[in-house]
């Protein structure tokens, strides 16, 4: 991800170039990968299950990171958290788990309607008009906190604050790490969460917390260490969630990533500087939030002369740089946008980012034909 | 006497708040006369009432034994 180049004194530098931590960050803190070779090398043992000192420890830490995880969502119900694989697993352990389960099969017997809430040109939901796109048969709204396409910050609170009682799930997986949640405050009912992307952590970890648990049933389940004795799946937290070993390595990872998160290399300014330079370019049609206030720091473009998948083909080759071009997961947004199916080239940065690392990416867009 | 919990969480919230009592404590495998559970129980032999009294007033489920 580092590209070296010589500037015109014959200086040698490195770049980041690495322009895809909306997918998956890295770098990642250096004791992210300590915490996580701790645990294979030293520590070792179970969550649970046993007593003596080895699984003490790592109940520990595992406890500890929950808390963690927790402070950084806005609960203090902290057994209300549960770790996943990422949010992509808790998501499916809501919707499927919801007293409407079988999704799919509801969906194709006409028994369930997805509706899409109204919105502006960029994304961000119309909140004047949501009530319009109510009924008494709203199970669950689910909203995106942050577009992995064009990076619109939605208004999570406001949207709550309309649908009242109605259950809604928030996908923080762009937003947690970088965006405040606030779970409690807002009485949000799911939040889903992953720690690869912006808490800098490893892949393979990711929470869920669930405000009312006994409205929906595990996804899993299997072996917590408690209620050996029992056919059932625990009915409290955190167990009812936790069927199985979970990810302990990767938690291990994650709380020093939490431990250790560094400071924002560049400023408002910077990123406002890159998304006007690449404008100024006239190559390039930009997607990102119309107003500043609901504009995380990712965005989408397309060159005006070729498609994203040769513009990303090209910036790699030449100058290094790393994007992620297509669909982005999300055929739904970039139906909205009007980029689909061809989709866009992403471009996202990280905290360890520079202004100057900015400064070689805006030189590449501009030199691209 | 020995202090059984719900879950693993439970168990090292307890064992947090016995620390801060500075209360002498081992962390123990679940007798099988008691349960077939796996896991954790934490015996105390002094300073149980201290023990009892901080889960009460942080609201931790135990079963004493």
């Amino acid at each position: 991800m580092f590209f070296l180049s010589k500037n015109s004194l014959s200086i040698l530098h490195f770049y980041n170039t690495y322009f895809d931590n909306a997918a998956t960050s890295f770098p990642k803190p250096p004791e992210v990968a300590a915490g996580i070779a701790k645990y294979l090398n030293e520590t070792g043992g179970p969550y649970g299950r046993s007593f003596y000192n080895r699984a003490v420890e790592v109940s520990h830490i595992v406890e500890e990171t929950r808390e963690l995880l927790a402070n950084i969502i806005g609960t203090k119900h902290i057994s209300n958290l549960v770790f996943t694989h990422n949010a992509t697993h808790a998501i499916n352990i809501v919707l499927k788990g919801m007293t409407f389960s079988e999704l799919a099969r509801l969906v194709n017997d006409r028994h369930l309607k997805i509706i899409y809430l109204p919105a502006y040109p960029d994304g961000t939901v119309n909140i004047e008009r949501i009530p319009e796109f109510l009924s008494k048969h709203t199970k669950l709204v689910v909203v995106n906190h942050i577009s992995n396409v064009n990076g619109v910050i939605q208004p999570i609170r406001d949207i709550k604050h309309v649908l009242g009682s109605i259950p809604m799930l928030v996908d923080a997986a762009q937003s947690v790490g970088d965006k405040t949640i606030d779970a409690d405050k807002n009485d949000f009912d799911y939040i889903a969460v992953t720690c690869h992307k912006y808490l800098l952590g490893p892949t393979g970890i990711g929470g869920l917390f669930i405000k009312n648990p006994e409205l929906i049933f595990p996804l899993i389940e299997g072996g917590t260490g408690s209620n050996s004795g029992k056919d059932e799946q625990p009915d409290f937290m955190p167990d009812k969630f936790d069927g199985g070993t979970p990810n302990i390595a990767g938690i291990f990872g994650l709380k020093e990533a939490i431990m250790h998160k560094p400071e924002t290399m560049y400023s408002e300014s910077d990123f406002y500087y890159l998304l006007e330079s690449i404008k100024k370019t006239g190559k390039y049609k930009l997607f990102s939030s119309m107003n500043k206030n609901n504009r995380s720091f990712l965005f989408s473009l397309n060159h005006t002369k070729m498609d994203c998948s040769a513009l990303g083909l090209k910036i790699y080759e030449k100058y290094g740089i790393e994007t992620r071009v297509g669909l982005h997961c999300a055929p739904f947004a970039h139906k909205y946008l009007g980029t689909f199916p061809n989709g866009t080239l992403r471009i996202s940065p990280s905290v360890y980012h520079k202004p100057e690392d900015f400064e070689y990416l805006i030189n590449a867009l501009r030199n691209i034909d | 006497m020995l202090y059984l919990f719900e879950s693993t969480h439970i168990v090292i919230l307890a064992e947090k708040f016995i620390r801060e009592l500075n209360i002498s404590y081992q962390i123990v495998p679940v007798p099988v006369y008691i349960s077939s559970n796996c896991g954790m129980a934490i015996e105390i032999s002094e300073g149980n009432e201290l023990a009892k009294k901080i889960f009460e007033e942080n609201n931790i489920k135990y079963t004493c034994f």
